[in-house]
């Protein structure tokens, strides 16, 4: 036995590497269980679930969603098919089959300004699709583009498209996991640009699986990642051309002529370096010029596990929260709600719970009206909460206003909460309504990270506004690129004393704003 | 407390040894893991004896057994080996040196004469052994992955392995290590036969030219891999599992093979004696194929009684790859493969035609028995030496004094070791260890409590550097890119588990049989929990269960019918959805492959099944089991009344079947379930398909007939008759599985766009890739009926397929509508290939077999590196519109 480890040895090596993610200790498994306590019944009060009910022969793994109008939505599902479903009062909504014979779409759009075609990424290319007989169904299928490669594997997704206001096309494409039957794809685990003339530019690499991409109403394009080897926990990032976003996997592409992405771990002369590992999120943005943080970490089981894609609020949207993101996730059968600002030109912010309850994972939303909003659902190959395998249901906004944190937002020394309705102030000042931790992760292969570094903060309540909805927080310890998880547990409503309804708020803190 | 010689101390020692060296003194409850395991495994109690509870505490792992040592070391090696000083640390040994003191001359000459003695026990073949060329590249894989590297690090010595064994020992060796080393120093890492091999093959490239680049040489004969299970089409594809591979002389039924329901591959060669036309005829049952030169020249697939079908094609002469595959479903079998050629009338293919290539292993040469008399001097110092006391043949042993009257700095444990006594080559704080444990001998008699035991048990079994528990061991980051898994399931995939709580999880039967490598129960890990002699570590399995308690009470819930119901209920698709992740029995999942479940109620307890239902994270931090029934959460409400016990009950109920649970919810695939079989209008199913793309669009027309296009190929690729598709590989589960077509009379299209424009008469077709030309996208119908289309600047084409009835059955028709910018270029249309193509009738008769009818261009027949391609000139007519102005348009029906 040539290696024989000394237990002590091994062991003080193990105690800090430990790789698998240690999330689950006490204090956090409690704070699960107030979650859930709180889930659907609470919620219900001011959001509600229903179901779009569907024929026993009709299948809905609903992967793309695109609301037409007047009670017609069209969705596309994994079974390659789009159906029509019209919703009338009175009777069963009726789903028709519009088109088939399509590979695995994951994503339905219109194109800014083209009213005449329906796009679609099937897992080879990026299609648009119409009604040509005007028969009403689907029956012109072209190929806008295909300049990337599957080798045969079932995790090669492609998901989007995501249209910018220049009618440019964002498609996130899935690593594969496992055999490549048809040899090394190409452009796997890169974020690519289809311009308005049909041509690609291969703008970002190093995704994992990027399950949602999702244009912001002032027109930066973001995507969602799921947790996995290199990806510490899941999170929303900014697809900002000649970004790595920090999984190697197709990395190698960065030495292709077309790459907009230069290899991510240049040495001081500019010669290619060793991609690093086992290294913090701090350092690996130090070691990499080109990697870029995440806008904002969605913490393991705390903010689900497997995001869909980002889609933000429109004004007169869903009352206060007109303006937010919300992220649907397939794992919890839930949707978050992210708030984001810009410190130094780099996206950070802060993601809160918003509903729990759909009957299954979900991993497309899409805004049908201002008030509503459709959940495309299917758990088929992976384990999701829920009774269902898949389905298509809807959430209302009732009108009445939650008690919740609005936003969370960086000051120089802590953050500046603000509450949908005004605060009981006393409750608001006392510093033991509030806790604060704050942790960051590896950025290494294996799968997922544990919190590291964690620190429980300081918080003191400084003031609270005149008109009783802003508070100012004075945290000591800040740490920059660390989540900073919030909790406040004691922040009473003005008047009735009724808690928030989620009282947990996760802040990813790129940059700390100068005073 | 420990009392150990710090290096201060030590210092002082030069000065008055015997105020340091005297010094520990016995400490009660004494213990210590690193002394105790480092004097089991120098096996100090073989010399200096102790009593039953100091040996029972120690575990000796003992030494090799020399039994049959003659067969597995070469003779010179061992007498190298054995005039060595000391031989700590050399391909894992701990064996001192018995010969400390003597000079160099008489070292030699007792180490020639025990060698030559232990080299006639068992006789030492040094036949070079070839083996298929494969087998370093397999081996290379196995050792990297199946865990050696865990122990060994890359520190085995490839030349001193090669000078040392054969490679018919060492494969003897590496499938069952204990028979040499009963001890469980080195444990069975449940390897195949053809698995050893290989991994022999590896270890000992040494012996096959240089160590970077074994020497390649042409033997006669052809490999033949063996798989078992049930295949169909022409056999095994690429991915099959290989049960085990042996060379053939012959394309015939090997006696290795069973009765039914297995598959043969061979490659290797044929030598084609002189060039010319040569034809080949497959005889098989049940179903073949016979691939030359990467091509396949017969398809003799599907179930079938023995029948020659044949083929004919030009080599030249010399060395051709060959590639034949072959299953057998049940009943008769059979498998002949018969050529005939220029010179060359029809026969059996001899076995003089095949080649293989091959790497040859060769040990040492062949040495001469050694005379009587030094025979005798070995056998006499393997006794006065002392290597009896260690080894078998344990003929006599030498007394030394009993351990618990040493003097601990005397002897082996003395800072200068005296002549004649065992050199271990210990350093200061290995011999300080063990000066204390002798001090503390009568600690020894205690019996270690288990939680200690098994402490204790681990560091010198080295289950360490695996398995990590209460925080001590498990994979460090230097060697965590080891630990490797081919599917989807994170760390809990890769990492071997921790065994912190074992104990309260696993039944103690179970942990036995972990232990004793019965039972793999997580086959997607490429690492494998090893096989260590249950006479070695069963004692460990009561020591786990008494150190971890339950976590509640272990009572079963009683049998119910009610209960297997709601377990059912939970498990399948619509309650928990267990299947989605784990396995079931046979079934696999419809997602990733995790534990089956069909062992959990013979593996764990149930009081831990309980607790870990209800909190995943709590006993595997951040493992991907999800918390399926949350706390203060009303969950399944309308399984068993949604009460919560009941459901978790239900489970481990249902579970309690084993093997024979029905089948739940969601892995239940109702008969044609995903059959897909068009009725009035066609079918476009995309897929991947076999042998074809990931971008394929399968066409099925209600006619019976179907097809499918490879959007990623720019081609209609094949066309079938009969049943259509089954989507099951592509809509259950994770699906991506390749589909194949349901039907029969498979006939080959295009293997590549079917447009062209010629530099020059001759020049080859272009490829997908060197044609220039994109896929356009697709239309369908009010039929159904799709066109695909395919262009580039200034020309596309657009291929409508359908069909047409006609008597006889329907054909397969293709629609070309070519549209061009200008005529300046000669535009061609390929519309058949196939090894012969000639006119019959008003068509053209493909390979024998399939007519094709060409309406709307002339087609003639041309040969391009000896395969025929029917071609037609584009009659390009001026046309209406104007981004095109010129089109045409040619029609193909093709029967068969």
């Amino acid at each position: 036995m040539v290696m024989n480890p000394r237990i002590a040895a091994v062991a003080a090596a193990f105690l800090v590497t430990m790789p698998l993610h240690a999330q689950g200790d006490d204090a956090s498994r409690a704070n699960q269980t107030s979650i859930n306590e709180s889930l659907a019944g609470r919620e219900a009060r001011y959001t509600t679930i229903s179901t779009i009910a569907w024929p026993d022969a009709v299948v809905p793994e609903v992967s793309g969603i695109l609301p037409m109008g007047g009670g017609r939505t069209l969705v596309c599902t994994r079974r390659g098919e789009l159906w029509l479903v019209t919703e009338r009062a009175g009777s069963a909504p009726d789903w028709s089959l519009w088109a088939d014979g399509l590979l695995e779409p994951m994503g339905l759009a219109r194109k800014p300004g083209d009213d005449q075609w329906i796009y679609l990424v099937q897992r080879g290319e990026l299609t648009r699709c119409r009604d040509a007989d005007g028969d009403g169904k689907g029956d012109a299928f072209e190929t806008v583009q295909d300049g990337w490669d599957i080798s045969g594997n079932y995790h090669e997704y492609a998901f989007g498209p995501a249209f910018t206001a220049d009618g440019s096309a964002w498609v996130t494409l899935n690593r594969g996991f496992g055999e490549e039957p048809f040899g090394r794809p190409r452009w796997r685990g890169w974020a690519v640009r289809i311009a308005p003339d049909g041509s690609i530019s291969y703008e970002c690499a190093g995704l994992r699986s990027p399950c949602g991409v999702g244009v912001a109403p002032w027109g930066d394009v973001f995507y969602t990642d799921n947790q996995g080897e290199w990806c510490a926990t899941s999170k929303l990032s900014q697809l900002v051309r000649g970004d790595y976003h920090g999984h190697p996997f197709g990395v190698d592409d960065t030495a292709r002529p077309e790459s907009l992405v230069k290899w991510p771990a240049p040495n001081a002369d500019g010669s290619k370096g060793e991609h690093p590992n086992r290294i913090t999120q701090a350092e690996a943005a130090a070691r990499m010029p080109n990697y870029r943080l995440p806008a904002v970490w969605l913490p393991f089981d705390k903010a689900g596990r497997s995001p869909g894609n980002p889609m933000w609020l429109p004004a007169g949207s869903f009352g206060p929260f007109a303006g937010q993101c919300l992220v649907p996730d397939q794992y919890a059968a839930t949707i978050n709600r992210i708030d984001l600002e810009r410190i130094d030109g780099q996206w950070q912010g802060a993601v809160f719970p918003f509903r729990h309850g759909f009957d299954c994972g979900i991993i497309r939303i899409a805004l049908e009206s201002p008030d509503t909003i459709l959940c495309g659902e299917t758990n088929r190959g992976w384990a999701s909460a829920g009774s269902r395998s898949e389905g298509l249901q809807r959430l209302t906004w009732k009108g009445e206003v939650p008690f919740e944190i609005l936003s969370m937002r960086a000051t120089p020394g802590g953050f500046r909460i603000t509450t949908t309705q005004p605060v009981d102030r006393a409750s608001a000042l006392d510093p033991a309504s509030w806790t604060m931790s704050s942790y960051t992760y590896w950025y290494f292969e294996p799968y997922g990270s544990p919190e590291i570094e964690t620190k429980a903060l300081t918080v003191t309540p400084r003031s609270v506004s005149d008109d009783g909805l802003v508070i100012e927080l004075a945290v000591d310890g800040l740490r920059p690129t660390f989540v900073h998880e919030l909790r406040a547990a004691g922040l009473r409503r003005d008047g009735d004393g009724e808690p928030l309804l989620h009282d947990l708020a996760m802040y990813t803190l790129n940059r700390i704003p100068a005073p | 407390m420990k009392i150990r010689c710090t290096t201060a101390v030590a210092t002082v020692a030069l000065l008055a040894p015997a105020a340091c060296d005297r010094g520990p003194s016995p400490t009660a409850g004494w213990s210590d893991v690193a002394a105790e395991s480092l004097a089991s495994r120098s096996n100090c109690t073989a010399c200096h004896a102790a009593g039953d509870m100091v040996v029972d505490r120690l575990r000796p792992m003992g030494a090799p057994t020399m039994d049959e040592v003659g067969a597995r070391a070469y003779g010179p090696w061992m007498a190298e080996f054995i005039a060595k000083g000391t031989h700590v640390g050399q391909l894992g040994s701990r064996m001192p040196d018995l010969m400390h003191g003597m000079d160099k001359e008489s070292r030699e000459r007792t180490a020639v004469a025990i060698a030559a003695w232990l080299s006639t026990r068992g006789t030492f073949d040094s036949t070079p052994i070839p083996v298929g060329e494969g087998s370093l590249t397999r081996g290379k894989k196995l050792y990297e992955t199946v865990g050696c590297l865990a122990c060994h690090g890359n520190g085995l010595d490839p030349v001193q392995l090669a000078r040392k064994t054969s490679l018919a020992a060492l494969t003897d060796f590496l499938e069952d290590p204990l028979k040499a080393r009963p001890g469980g120093h080195m444990p069975g890492m449940l390897l195949s036969r053809d698995e050893s091999r290989d991994i022999a093959a590896w270890l000992l490239r040494a012996q096959s030219g240089s160590l970077d680049a074994p020497t390649v040489s042409t033997g006669n004969g052809l490999q033949c891999e063996y798989f078992e299970g049930a295949f169909d089409g022409t056999g095994p594809d690429a991915a099959a599992a290989v049960l085990r591979t042996f060379p053939m002389d012959r394309i015939a039924l090997p006696d290795e093979a069973r009765h039914d329901a297995y598959a043969l591959r061979f490659t290797g060669s044929i030598e084609i004696p002189q060039s010319g036309t040569w034809s080949f005829h497959l005889a098989s049952d049940d179903g073949s194929a016979l691939w030359i030169d990467g091509k396949q020249v017969i398809d003799h697939g599907g179930i079938h009684g023995s029948g020659f079908k044949s083929a004919t094609l030009d080599l030249a002469q010399g060395a051709h790859p060959i590639l034949v595959t072959f299953f057998e479903a049940a009943g008769d079998a059979d498998l002949r493969l018969q050529w005939n050629g220029p010179g060359t009338p029809r026969a059996d293919v001899p076995p003089s035609a095949f080649t293989t290539r091959v790497v040859r292993f060769t040990p040492g040469p062949a040495t001469d028995r050694p005379d009587e008399a030094l025979l005798a001097v070995g056998r006499s110092k393997w006794v006065s030496l002392g290597c009896a006391n260690c080894h078998e043949p344990a003929v006599a042993t030498l007394k030394a004094k009993p351990l618990d009257g040493l003097d601990p700095v005397a002897g082996c444990l003395a800072d200068v070791v005296p002549a004649g006594a065992p050199q271990y080559g210990f350093d200061h704080a290995q011999r300080s260890m063990l000066r204390t444990l002798v001090v503390n001998h009568a600690a020894l008699a205690q019996p270690l409590q288990p939680k200690q035991a098994i402490v204790h048990a681990m560091d010198r079994m080295n289950c360490v550097a695996c398995h990590s528990r209460d925080g001590l061991g498990g994979v460090g980051p230097d060697r965590d890119a080891l630990f490797t898994c081919d599917v989807d399931l994170g760390d809990e995939g890769r990492l071997p588990p921790s065994l912190t709580g074992v104990g309260a999880k696993l039944q103690t039967a179970a942990i036995e049989r972990m232990l004793a490598g019965t039972e793999r129960v997580r086959p997607y890990m490429n690492t494998r929990m090893p096989a260590y002699g249950s006479q070695n570590v069963s004692h460990l399995a009561a020591h786990f269960t008494a150190a971890d308690p339950a976590v509640g009470p272990d009572a079963q819930p009683a049998y119910s019918e009610e209960a297997v119901e709601a377990g059912k209920a939970i498990v399948g698709t619509g309650g928990a959805s267990c299947v989605t992740c784990h396995t079931l029995g046979d079934q696999p999942s419809l997602g990733v492959p995790a534990v089956n479940l069909a062992s959990m109620h013979g593996r764990v307890r149930p009081s831990w099944f309980r607790a870990y239902l209800a909190d995943p994270q709590r006993f595997r931090p951040g493992t991907r089991m999800p918390t399926f029934w949350p706390p203060n959460e009303r969950v399944y409400p309308d399984i068993a009344g949604g009460d919560r016990t009941k459901q978790i009950d239900g489970v481990w109920t249902y579970l309690s079947l084993g093997g024979s649970m029905p089948l739940p919810k969601g892995l239940v695939v109702a008969p044609g379930e995903y059959d897909l079989e068009p009725d009035a209008r066609t079918i476009v199913f995309g897929t991947f398909m076999d042998g074809i793309g990931a971008r394929c669009h399968a066409i099925g027309f209600p006619e019976r007939v179907s097809a499918v296009y490879d959007a990623g190929g720019l081609r209609l690729a094949q066309a079938w008759k009969g049943r259509f598709m089954n989507a099951e590989g592509t809509w259950r589960g994770r699906a991506g599985q390749l589909s194949l077509p349901a039907g029969s009379s498979i006939v080959t299209v295009a293997s590549g766009p079917v447009v062209a424009v010629l530099a020059a008469p001759d020049a080859p077709w272009p490829t997908r890739t060197t044609s220039g030309l994109r896929f356009l996208g697709m239309q369908r119908d009010e039929r159904g009926n799709p066109t695909f289309s395919i262009g580039r600047d200034g020309l596309r084409v657009d291929e409508t397929v359908g069909t047409v009835l006609f008597t006889g059955g329907a054909r397969l028709n293709r629609t070309f509508t070519v549209r061009t910018r200008t005529v300046d270029e000669a535009i061609s249309l390929r519309l058949a290939e196939g090894s012969s193509i000639v006119a019959d009738g008003a068509g053209w008769r493909i390979d024998g077999g399939p007519v094709l009818f060409v309406d709307g261009a002339r087609p003639f027949v041309r040969t391009v590196d000896g395969r025929a391609e029917l071609l037609a000139g584009v009659p390009l007519q001026p046309s209406s519109d104007p981004s095109f102005p010129f089109s045409a348009v040619v029609r193909t029906e093709l029967a068969w």
